[in-house]
C-alpha cells in the first residue's frame, strides 16, 4: 500500500506523459507537463504532501479519500472535448448535470445526485481554496457563478459527492468542486475564436519560463450577439497568481477580476411556442438581462515538512450584482387594499446585491508512523464573513421603474469553523479517515422595509417601508440575529485495495446555512441538517500503458430543510424535507493516446412528508467524454503535426416536473478536432453537433405573458432553450521556448 | 428460483424507473359548454321579477369568457344551508372560515376563449378550445366581462323584453358595457369586469366537461320598469340607461354570482 518514491514515480509519470500528449490543444497544453517541478497537488495539499501516494489518488488513480464518490478529475486529454466554461468541467464528474438557460454569465445550474442545486446551493465551490458560494445572495443562497474562471487555467478539479469530508463547509450538501488553476505549458498563449451568432474570444495566457506551473497570468475577453433574441453578452476576466518556493515554504498570490454584461431570453410559454405565437428561440422580456463584476485577491502559504504540513490562507473579495428575470409575465401585480387603483404592472424581478468577502483558513497536518503504517491528523481552522447589500425590487414592463420592493436588507453573515481530520492505517488493508467539524454560522440582518403589504388605517396608499403598523408608529426598519452551531461528524473507511478494488463506505453530517431572507430572530437552527450515506466499489488498476478506473456505488441523503425553485420568486424557496437515494456507474480509461470517461446515475429524490418526487430532479443522467490525440505521419520542415478530436456526448431522463409531469429528454453532442504544427494550431468546435432543439430548463408554473387574448391563470408548460448548434474557429499562437521545441525531432510529438 | 429472481428484478427496475411516481396534482384539459337555463325551448323565458314585474325576454346574450375556477370559498351566505344559518343563530360563531373570499385564491382551472351566449336557448353549446387547469378543486368560479362586436354591439350582455305589471306593458333594451363609468371609488376596470365567487364546488378532471349555464331571471330584481316609460321609446321599445334605477339594477344584477351556473361533469 505504501509507494515507495520509485513507485509514485512509475504512477505519476504516465500521467504525466499523458499531460505531454495534451498539449496541442491549448488546453491540453495546460497539461503538458512542462513545469519545472513536479506539481505539488493544490486541491489537497495537506493530504498530498502528507500521504505520497495520495498524489497518485489526486490524479484519480488509487484508494479514493473520502469515499467511492470522491474524484479528482484532471482535465487532460478531455479537454479536446468542446466546453464553454469553467463550470462545463464538471460534467465530467459522476452523475453531473448542467444547464443555464438564463444567461451567459448566470451561474450554471447543477444537478447532482438528485438535487437540483439550482444556483449552487447544495454544491460548496472552491477555487484555489476560496470558496465561491455566496451566502445571503439575492438570486438564492449560496448562489456560485465560475464564470470568472479562465477555463484554459483549470488543471484539475476535485469532486467529493457527499459531505464526508470534515474539511467541506457550508453548501456541501450534494458534495463539494474545487477548482485548481494551474498552468503547465510555459511560455506565451494567444487565441481567437470566432463563430456563430457573431462571437469572437481573444485569450491570451502566460506562464513565465523558469516559474513554476502556479505562476501564471490570463486575460479574456469575449463579445457574442448570443443565440436566437436576447442573449448577447460582454465579457473581461483576468486571473493570476504567482507561486513561490523557498525550502519548504510555497506561498502563491492569487489575483481574479471579472465583469460581464449580459442578455437573458428567459422562459417561453410551450403552448405559445406550439401555437406559434412566440419563436423557439425568442423572448417575451427584453428587460431580463444581468451585470456581475468580481474582484479578489488571496495569499497562500504551505509549510511542508517530513512530519508535518501546515498551511495559512487569507482572501478578500468585492462583488457586485444586479439580474432582471421575468419567469411570470404580468401575473403577481394583484391590487392589493393598500395600493391605489392599477392594472398588472408588470413581474420583471431586479435582484442585486453588493458584497464584501474576506475569509480564513489555516490548517495542521502532523504525521507519525505506527505498525509501519503513517497515520496522520488534520487540526483547522475556518472563518468567513460576508457583507451584503440586497434589495429585490419589482419593475414596470417596458420602463424598468421600480414599483414594489420586495425586500432591502443589510447583511452580515459569519461562518467559523473548526474541524479535526485523521487518518488511521490499523492495517495494511483498511483505511480510516475523518472526524468531526462544527460550524458556527451567525446572522445579523438589518431589514430596511420590515412594514410592507399591511393595511394601515389612515396610512396613504402605495407607500412601501412604513413607519407604522396596526399598532401605531414604529421604525421602519428591524434587525434580526440568530447563530448556531453544527456538529458534523464524518468519515469513511476503506478496505482494500485487493487486485485493484477497493471498497468504500462514507457517513456524515452536513449543514447548509439559512437564507437570510427566510430568517426569523434568534432562530436556533440557521441551517439545515444533511445526513449523508455512501456505499461503493472502486476500480483502479493499469494495464501496460491503459490507466483503467471505475465505480459503482449508492448513496442516500436526507435534508432537514430543503429549497425548491419558486418562478414567483425567480429563485429557490423554502420546501420541507427531503430524501434522495441512487447509485452511479462512472468509469475512465486512459492511455498516452486516447482517453474515454463515462458515467451513469440514476437518482430519486422525495419529499419527507407525502413521499412525491422533487421536481425538477433527473432521474437518470449519462455523459460520455472521448479525446484522441497523436502526432500524425507527416512532418512540415521538419516538425511534427500533431492531431487531437473530442467529443461529448449528454443524456438526460426526463425530468419531473410539478403536476405530475415529465419533460423532455436531452440528447446533445458536442465535437472538437484541431492540429497543431510548431507555434501555430488550429481547432474547429461544433456545439450539439446534431443542432437538437432541446428545453435546458423546464417548468410548470402559472405565467401571463398577454401572449392570448385573455390572462392565463394555471400552470403551463415552460422552458428555457437550450443552445443550437454553433460552430467556432479557434486559431492559437504559442510562443516561447517550450512552443520552439514543440513537435522538433527532439521533442516528443504528441 | 429463477422466477423469484426474475420478480425481483423487476420490482427493482420499476422501482429505479419510478413507476407510478409522482409530484402531485396534474395538468387536465376538458371540455367546456356553455348555454342558457334548463328549460322548455318552445316557450319564451318569462319570470316574475321580485317587483312584481311579468318579464318575458325576446333577447339575452353575453359574452361569455374567460372564466376561472378559484379555489377561494364562496361568500358565507352562499354556502351555508338553511339548517346550518339555523345552527348559526342559536351559536353564534367566529367567521374565519368564511373570510377567504376576501383573498385572491388560486386559480385551478381557466377557460380563455369567449363565447357569444344566447342565454334564451338552454342547448348547452361547445366552446372552442375547451379549457384546461389542474386537477385539484375548485370552490368558485370567476366570469371575466368583456365587451363584443357583433349580435352585442359591443356590450358584454345585452337584453330585450317586455315587462308587465297591473295593465302596464314596458317594451324595453338595454345593455352592460364594461367601461370606466363602472369602476367605483377604489376600485378598477379589471376589479369592475369581474363576476366573482360563483358557487361551483367542482374538481376539474381530464376528458370531462365544464357547464356553465347563464340564468337572466335575477337581472331586473329591484327594478321598477314604470320609470322607463318616462321617456321616449324608440322603435316601440325602451331603452334603459346606467341612469335609471332599470340600468342600474341590470348593470349590478348581470354581473351578479346568481346570474351564472358552473357544474362539471367527469364525462362529456
Amino acid at each position: 500500500m505504501e509507494a515507495s518514491p520509485r513507485t509514485l514515480t512509475r504512477r505519476v509519470a504516465p500521467r504525466f506523459c499523458a499531460c505531454i500528449c495534451a498539449c496541442v490543444s491549448l488546453r491540453a497544453a495546460a497539461a503538458s507537463g512542462q513545469s519545472p517541478t513536479p506539481a505539488v497537488e493544490p486541491a489537497e495539499p495537506a493530504a498530498a504532501a502528507a500521504e505520497p501516494e495520495a498524489s497518485a489518488v489526486i490524479r484519480g488513480r488509487g484508494a479514493p479519500p473520502r469515499g467511492a464518490g470522491d474524484v479528482n478529475i484532471t482535465v487532460g486529454q478531455l479537454a479536446s472535448v468542446p466546453r464553454s466554461s469553467a463550470g462545463d468541467l464538471l460534467r465530467l464528474a459522476p452523475g453531473m448535470f448542467l444547464s443555464n438557460g438564463l444567461g451567459e454569465g448566470h451561474a450554471d445550474q447543477v444537478f447532482l445526485r438528485g438535487f437540483d442545486a439550482r444556483s449552487g446551493q447544495d454544491l460548496e465551490f472552491t477555487v484555489n481554496g476560496v470558496p465561491v458560494n455566496e451566502p445571503a445572495h439575492p438570486h438564492g443562497q449560496g448562489y456560485a457563478d465560475t464564470h470568472f474562471l479562465i477555463p484554459e487555467l483549470v488543471e484539475s478539479l476535485h469532486v467529493l459527492e457527499g459531505p464526508f469530508d470534515p474539511r467541506q463547509g457550508d453548501f456541501a450538501v450534494a458534495g463539494s468542486a474545487q477548482y485548481t488553476l494551474r498552468l503547465p505549458a510555459r511560455g506565451a498563449h494567444i487565441q481567437y475564436r470566432v463563430g456563430s451568432f457573431n462571437t469572437h474570444r481573444v485569450l491570451a495566457l502566460w506562464g513565465p519560463d523558469g516559474e513554476s506551473a502556479g505562476t501564471f497570468g490570463g486575460v479574456e475577453l469575449a463579445t457574442s450577439d448570443g443565440y436566437g433574441q436576447n442573449r448577447s453578452f460582454e465579457r473581461a476576466t483576468a486571473n493570476a497568481q504567482y507561486e513561490g518556493r523557498s525550502g519548504s515554504l510555497t506561498w502563491r498570490v492569487l489575483a481574479m477580476s471579472y465583469g460581464i454584461r449580459y442578455r437573458s431570453a428567459g422562459v417561453v410559454r410551450e403552448d405559445d411556442f406550439q401555437a406559434g405565437r412566440i419563436g423557439f428561440y425568442d423572448t417575451y422580456d427584453p428587460a431580463q438581462g444581468s451585470e456581475v463584476s468580481r474582484h479578489l485577491v488571496s495569499a497562500e502559504v504551505d509549510s511542508t515538512r517530513t512530519a508535518s504540513v501546515l498551511r495559512a490562507q487569507a482572501w478578500a473579495s468585492l462583488r457586485s450584482f444586479r439580474l432582471r428575470e421575468n419567469f411570470t409575465g404580468s401575473l403577481l401585480d394583484v391590487q392589493q387594499p393598500f395600493q391605489s387603483p392599477h392594472a398588472q404592472r408588470g413581474d420583471l424581478i431586479d435582484q442585486a446585491a453588493s458584497t464584501v468577502d474576506v475569509g480564513m483558513r489555516a490548517s495542521a497536518r502532523l504525521r507519525t508512523t505506527w505498525q509501519a503504517r503513517t497515520q496522520s491528523v488534520e487540526f483547522g481552522a475556518y472563518a468567513r464573513h460576508n457583507t451584503v447589500d440586497s434589495t429585490q425590487q419589482r419593475l414596470r414592463a417596458t420602463t424598468d421603474v421600480p414599483y414594489l420592493t420586495d425586500y432591502s436588507l443589510d447583511n452580515s453573515v459569519s461562518n467559523l469553523a473548526l474541524y479535526l481530520d485523521a487518518e488511521l492505517r490499523p492495517l495494511g488493508w483498511v483505511v480510516l479517515r475523518g472526524g468531526i467539524r462544527a460550524d458556527l454560522f451567525q446572522y445579523d440582518v438589518l431589514d430596511r422595509c420590515a412594514v410592507r403589504g399591511v393595511t394601515v388605517r389612515g396610512a396613504p396608499l402605495d407607500q412601501e417601508c412604513l413607519s407604522a403598523d396596526r399598532s401605531g408608529y414604529r421604525s421602519p426598519t428591524q434587525r434580526r440575529t440568530s447563530g448556531g452551531v453544527a456538529w458534523q461528524p464524518r468519515g469513511a473507511l476503506f478496505l482494500g485495495p485487493w487486485k485493484g478494488v477497493t471498497v468504500a463506505l462514507s457517513a456524515g453530517l452536513g449543514a447548509r446555512s439559512a437564507d437570510p431572507v427566510y430568517l426569523g430572530n434568534d432562530q436556533q437552527l440557521p441551517f439545515s441538517p444533511i445526513t449523508a450515506l455512501e456505499g461503493g466499489v472502486v476500480f483502479d488498476r493499469r494495464f501496460g500503458s491503459l490507466a483503467l478506473n471505475a465505480r459503482a456505488l449508492y448513496y442516500r441523503t436526507h435534508v432537514g430543510q430543503d429549497l425548491i425553485f419558486n418562478e414567483t420568486e425567480g429563485r429557490n424557496t423554502l420546501a420541507s424535507g427531503t430524501t434522495r437515494q441512487g447509485a452511479l456507474l462512472a468509469a475512465r480509461a486512459t492511455n498516452p493516446w486516447l482517453d474515454l470517461a463515462a458515467h451513469v446515475t440514476y437518482a430519486r429524490a422525495t419529499f419527507d412528508d407525502d413521499g412525491r418526487l422533487v421536481p425538477y430532479v433527473p432521474g437518470w443522467v449519462a455523459r460520455f467524454d472521448g479525446a484522441v490525440h497523436r502526432a500524425l505521419p507527416w512532418r512540415i520542415r521538419g516538425r511534427a503535426v500533431t492531431a487531437s478530436a473530442g467529443v461529448g456526448v449528454t443524456w438526460v431522463a426526463p425530468r419531473p416536473l410539478p403536476y405530475s409531469e415529465r419533460g423532455e429528454a436531452i440528447f446533445t453532442v458536442d465535437a472538437q478536432v484541431g492540429a497543431r504544427w510548431a507555434y501555430y494550431e488550429l481547432g474547429f468546435i461544433a456545439q450539439n453537433v446534431l443542432d437538437a432543439q432541446y428545453a435546458w430548463g423546464q417548468y410548470n408554473f402559472t405565467s401571463d405573458f398577454r401572449s392570448r387574448e385573455y390572462p392565463t391563470l394555471v400552470p403551463a408548460r415552460h422552458f428555457t432553450a437550450g443552445p443550437p448548434r454553433q460552430l467556432f474557429v479557434v486559431f492559437t499562437l504559442h510562443l516561447g521556448a517550450a512552443a520552439a521545441r514543440h513537435g522538433a525531432p527532439t521533442e516528443p510529438a504528441r | 428460483m429463477k422466477r423469484r429472481a426474475l420478480a425481483l428484478a423487476l420490482l427493482v427496475a420499476g422501482s429505479a424507473a419510478g413507476c407510478g411516481d409522482t409530484t402531485g396534482s396534474e395538468r387536465v384539459s376538458f371540455a367546456v359548454e356553455v348555454g342558457g337555463i334548463e328549460r322548455d325551448a318552445a316557450q319564451p323565458l318569462a319570470f316574475t321579477s321580485d317587483q312584481g314585474w311579468e318579464i318575458t325576454l325576446s333577447e339575452a346574450r353575453v359574452a361569455l369568457g374567460p372564466l376561472y375556477l378559484n379555489t377561494i370559498a364562496p361568500l358565507e351566505s352562499d354556502r351555508r344551508s338553511p339548517l346550518q344559518r339555523l345552527g348559526d343563530l342559536l351559536l353564534p360563531s367566529a367567521h374565519a372560515l368564511g373570510e377567504s373570499h376576501l383573498s385572491s385564491g388560486r386559480i385551478v382551472a381557466q377557460v380563455t376563449t369567449q363565447v357569444e351566449v344566447d342565454a334564451l336557448a338552454p342547448a348547452l353549446v361547445a366552446v372552442p378550445g375547451g379549457g384546461d387547469g389542474v386537477s385539484e378543486p375548485a370552490l368558485t368560479g370567476e366570469v371575466w366581462l368583456f365587451n363584443r362586436d357583433g349580435a352585442l354591439g359591443g356590450a358584454a350582455v345585452r337584453v330585450a323584453g317586455v315587462a308587465r305589471r297591473e295593465g302596464v306593458e314596458v317594451p324595453f333594451e338595454g345593455s352592460l358595457v364594461i367601461d370606466q363609468t363602472l369602476v367605483t371609488t377604489g376600485g378598477s376596470l379589471d376589479t369592475a369586469r369581474k363576476v366573482r365567487g360563483i358557487p361551483a364546488q367542482v374538481t376539474p378532471a381530464g376528458g370531462g366537461a365544464l357547464r356553465v349555464r347563464v340564468d337572466p331571471r335575477g337581472w331586473f330584481e329591484g327594478a321598477d320598469f314604470r320609470e322607463l316609460t318616462a321617456g321616449t321609446a324608440r322603435e316601440g321599445r325602451y331603452r334603459f340607461t346606467s341612469q335609471d334605477n332599470v340600468g342600474r339594477a341590470f348593470i349590478n344584477r348581470a354581473r351578479a354570482r346568481a346570474a351564472f351556473g358552473i357544474t362539471f361533469s367527469p364525462t362529456r
